[in-house]
């Protein structure tokens, strides 16, 4: 019926197909248009904003190079940035040999038993941050959960002093990013055809064997992209380090914000920002090309 | 699965570890909740747990004392017109990456999202000097501009996502059969995409409601967020009213989140029988 209506039309002159291209084409202008609200937005309250701290690194208190000196060669500053990133890198391999068989059980997981799972996961995810970590300082506090337990134990003799402290930390970002391990993971393993994995297995391979060379290979799409969306998130990570890390473990946004809200040393400020934003665009470019270079190999083996 | 029937015991075993693994890990992710929970019913004024005793006085406290709600008002007062405004720019940024054939459509989706990727520390000292040159710091208004700056990106995604499950020629359809581009939208369009919008909007706001950076910079004494609130009595004393702040907070949130579940089964379903 569609393809005699199309003779019809089209045979004669060729004016409809012309016709339609033309109204595809208003539509899709329309449409372009509705870009302007947004991006107009965006520009002024992000983009602007994001670009004065950056000019303010370079003029505040006097033009030059002064901010970026003190961040390299005064202070805590650089310490504090090595800090994140090395915050930021354990966080991430923490997460992903955390999350990985979690997400590998559950994209097994049928119906209702995945369905709790999923819950389990996405309550986490909802859960305010500032509450979670709270919950980790009830945890790690002297008169603590985890103290009592070490006593009670015998494990320790007295208390130990989590708070603040690196442990204390890890443990609360890697709780706290886990979510954000897990969900990709999760949605790449359900894409993965299990019938490779068997016919591997029919073929001789041991279940480890088939694992790793069939299912792993397979899965790195979703461990790149967890792996980037926390190791970014963790680079700007605030309320858990400040709660749990004290002077001691001081990470970047925390750095940023006690020099800008107490310490009003606005400059130094937009220069930690403005390094701590080029590490951030950095990782982001660099999970671009990872996954354009695997995008071919992967979309292949599908 | 006929493969596991002939897997040898070592395999069956490493299967059952990794089975326990797993379902340990998350109980480890919603841990906190349960040790909150109790704590905000404890009988004692610094944080012992388990609690020795119970007693209801600590939310007491928070409905007595008047900084609560009123920060719970604030939360609303920015939360809900966050959603809005991010619900509007971010279909509309949605619509016209998915509908408009533009060259560089992957370069403005990443500049779109960018504000969810990167440090809202950085947004935070950039906005606050704009805030304050327009007046407007320590309003309601700023922190709803700069949480919607972050609230855009998750409807964008969350419509996108609506978009690209339903197919274009519906639309032309419309237009062919001669209605005007608004009665497309209203009637055709928007119908459709609607469960991903409400969705998005809930995430926007959920959002809002949960951020600190932004509201510690934009934010006053008098239109301080929950969020705030409890940060700031966090660094002066832990008492259980905190916890059962949390616990309320909690509340509200898994209200919302089984709210966005019940939507997004219903979209499921309609889609299914289309």
């Amino acid at each position: 019926m569609q393809s005699h209506g199309a003779t019809v039309t089209r045979s004669p002159q060729e004016i409809t197909p012309a016709g339609e291209e033309i109204r595809a084409w208003n539509a899709s202008r329309l449409y372009r248009w509705l870009l302007v609200a947004p991006i107009a937005f965006i520009g002024l309250f992000f983009l602007w904003p994001i670009m004065s701290v950056i000019h303010r690194s370079f003029v505040d208190p006097v033009p030059g190079l002064g901010n970026y000196e003190r961040v390299l060669f005064a202070g805590p500053y650089l310490k504090s940035l090595w800090i994140t990133l090395q915050t930021a890198a354990i966080v991430t391999v923490l997460c992903l040999v955390i999350a990985y068989p979690v997400a590998y059980v559950m994209a097994r997981a049928r119906g209702n038993l995945f369905a709790l799972m999923t819950a389990m996961v996405v309550t986490s995810l909802w859960t305010s941050v500032v509450i979670r970590s709270y919950a980790w300082m009830v945890v790690f506090q002297r008169r603590g959960v985890l103290n009592q337990a070490l006593v009670a134990t015998g494990i320790t003799e007295h208390p130990v002093n989590f708070l603040p402290g690196t442990l204390a930390v890890n443990v609360g970002m890697v709780h706290i990013m886990l979510p954000f391990m897990i969900l990709p993971l999760l949605a790449n393993m359900r894409s993965i055809d299990r019938s490779l994995v068997l016919a591997a297995g029919v073929m001789g391979a041991s279940p480890w064997a088939a694992f790793r060379r069939v299912f792993l290979p397979l899965s790195i799409p979703g461990i790149s992209a967890g792996s980037a969306l926390v190791f970014m998130m963790s680079l700007g990570f605030f309320i858990t380090p400040s709660l749990l890390g004290g002077p001691r473990h001081m990470m970047a946004a925390v750095m940023i914000e006690q020099q800008a809200n107490r310490l009003l040393d606005w400059g130094l400020a937009a220069a930690l920002s403005s390094v701590l934003l080029l590490l951030t665009v950095s990782i982001y470019l660099l999970y671009l090309r990872v996954v354009r270079h695997a995008e071919g190999g992967f979309a292949h083996a599908r | 699965m006929p493969a596991e029937i002939t897997m040898p015991l070592r395999y069956r075993i490493f299967n059952m570890l990794l089975l326990g693994v797993a379902w340990a890990i998350l109980v480890y992710l919603v841990l906190p909740q349960f040790i909150i929970l109790p704590l905000s019913f404890s009988n004692q004024s610094y944080l012992s747990f388990p609690p020795s005793g119970w007693s209801t006085e600590w939310y007491v406290r928070i409905a007595e004392n008047p900084a609560w709600s009123q920060a719970a008002w604030n939360s609303l007062a920015i939360g809900i017109p966050t959603a809005f405004l991010s619900m509007v720019f971010g279909t509309l940024a949605a619509l016209a990456v998915a509908r408009g054939g533009l060259g560089r459509a992957g370069l403005t989706a990443a500049f779109i999202v960018a504000p969810m990727m990167l440090p809202h520390v950085i947004l935070a000292i950039g906005l606050y000097p704009m805030m304050l040159w327009l007046g407007l710091l320590n309003s309601h208004a700023a922190a709803i501009v700069g949480h919607t700056v972050i609230g855009i990106p998750l409807v964008f995604i969350t419509v996108n996502a609506a978009l690209s499950r339903y197919n274009l020629a519906l639309e032309l359809a419309a237009m062919t059969l001669g209605a005007n581009p608004w009665q497309t939208f209203w009637k055709v369009t928007f119908p459709m995409i609607r469960t991903g919008v409400v969705i998005g909007g809930i995430l926007a706001f959920a959002t809002s409601f949960d951020e600190l950076m932004l509201a510690l910079f934009l934010t006053g004494a008098g239109t301080r967020t929950l969020p705030r609130l409890i940060w700031e009595q966090m660094n002066d004393y832990l008492t259980p009213t905190i916890a059962a702040a949390a616990t309320l907070i909690f509340a509200f949130t898994l209200l919302l989140l089984i709210i966005v579940s019940i939507l997004q089964a219903r979209s499921g379903r309609v889609e299914s029988h289309g």
